[in-house]
């Protein structure tokens, strides 16, 4: 019995598929054909979802070279560097790729990663000593343009992060993150100095 | 502005330094590399290191196809104008922009770098352009601009930008994200203040 089967690899695919549907029918709302199906796999926002399944199915069935070698051309072809080794749950949907998405961990179903976002190891005391701990992400996470997770902490259940956090400490479950950088109207602005 | 002239043999070098010190890295964060496998951030130091060569014997227009050529392929914008000294690590290529001089063991993570600011003038690194000291890490999204000068061992942390000079031995630290917490009957009722 291996850890990832085939038909696990084809509902993940779909979750992504149907996760990708699902967004591109606020802007395009006509009817869905098969024509406009198979022309949404070649967006390369399904490309990136399909190459790292692809590596994560090749990782599992110890065929490591080929993995490396799939994540490589997923990073060449459309900028999303997600490692074989990393868990990712179905309906993953990364709407710009190309902006330099990272992804190294453990996260659950209808992942979102914006522009830019990035969940890696390391560098967790900002220190620059580099450690191998990973974070580990829940369901229904959405993470927005350049937010960062980084090092051993763990993500809750339906987080909202907004543009630009910098996330290196544990997050409880509904919780919905502002940046630092963002400030009302009626409070003063300080000068960022 | 004077030309220190390097030979091919020396900045060859150089990159084998890079090299090393990047697999080094990525094994700590368990990245998987083969030995087959380029490294993702090898290219882009690679091909600045042969840029810089041709900028230095003066061979202008080769030095321009090969900064766009890098531009092209990896995503990293690295301006052959810029002097950086062994030990150079990219480690995420995609929108790193280096245009500024820099000491031995520069370190970008990704998503940022050197840059000019408004004003143009020169402390020894070009028009408006910084000056780094040995061993310096710029974390992911971490951008210094202008021309500023940074001192030996600065770690400048994720999502920070400086616009200041820094003495030796600091750090720059983010702010913490603003957390507020959904409740699942007031979540849609009222809006987020």
């Amino acid at each position: 019995m291996s850890p990832y089967s085939i038909t696990q690899l084809n509902d993940d695919i779909k979750a992504d598929l149907a996760a990708y549907q699902a967004f591109a029918a606020h802007y395009s709302p006509s009817r869905r054909s098969w024509l406009k199906t198979a022309s949404s796999l070649l967006m390369p926002s399904l490309i990136a979802c399909i190459f790292y399944r692809l590596s994560h199915f090749l990782y599992c069935h110890r065929l490591k070279p080929l993995a490396v070698l799939a994540a490589r051309i997923n990073q060449s072809f459309t900028g999303v560097s997600i490692t074989p080794a990393s868990l990712i749950g179905g309906g993953l949907y990364i709407p710009h790729p190309g902006t330099g998405i990272v992804f190294q961990g453990i996260a659950g179903e209808s992942l979102r990663l914006y522009a830019g976002a990035a969940v890696y190891a390391g560098l967790t005391p900002l220190t620059g000593a580099d450690t191998a701990n990973t974070p580990t992400i829940g369901h229904r996470v959405s993470l927005g343009a350049k937010t960062q997770v980084i090092g051993n902490v763990t993500v809750g259940n339906d987080v909202t992060a907004g543009f630009n956090c910098i996330i290196s400490t544990d997050v409880p479950n509904n919780s919905k993150l502002i940046s630092a950088h963002v400030r009302n109207q009626k409070e003063p602005i300080v000068s960022v100095d | 502005m004077k030309h220190q002239s390097i030979n091919f043999k020396e900045s060859m070098r150089r990159f084998s330094i890079d090299r090393r010190r990047l697999l080094v890295i990525m094994r700590n964060r368990q990245l998987l590399t083969g030995p087959l496998i380029w490294p993702p951030g090898l290219t882009p130091v690679f091909l600045y290191r042969l840029s810089r060569f041709c900028y230095e014997r003066q061979w202008g227009i080769a030095a321009r196809l090969i900064w766009q050529f890098n531009l092209f392929v990896t995503g990293a914008d690295i301006s052959p104008i810029s002097d950086i000294g062994e030990g150079f690590v990219i480690i995420h290529p995609v929108s790193v922009t280096v245009a500024g001089s820099a000491g031995q063991n520069f370190t970008v993570e990704g998503l940022g770098g050197l840059g000019g600011g408004i004003s143009l003038e020169d402390i020894g690194a070009g028009p408006g352009l910084p000056l780094l000291g040995d061993n310096i890490t710029l974390h992911r999204g971490a951008m210094v601009l202008g021309a500023v000068t940074l001192g030996d061992n600065v770690v400048v942390g994720p999502g920070c930008t400086v616009t200041q000079c820094l003495p030796a031995n600091t750090q720059t630290r983010p702010q913490k994200f603003r957390s507020r917490l959904l409740q699942e009957t007031t979540a849609t009722s009222t809006p987020v203040k």
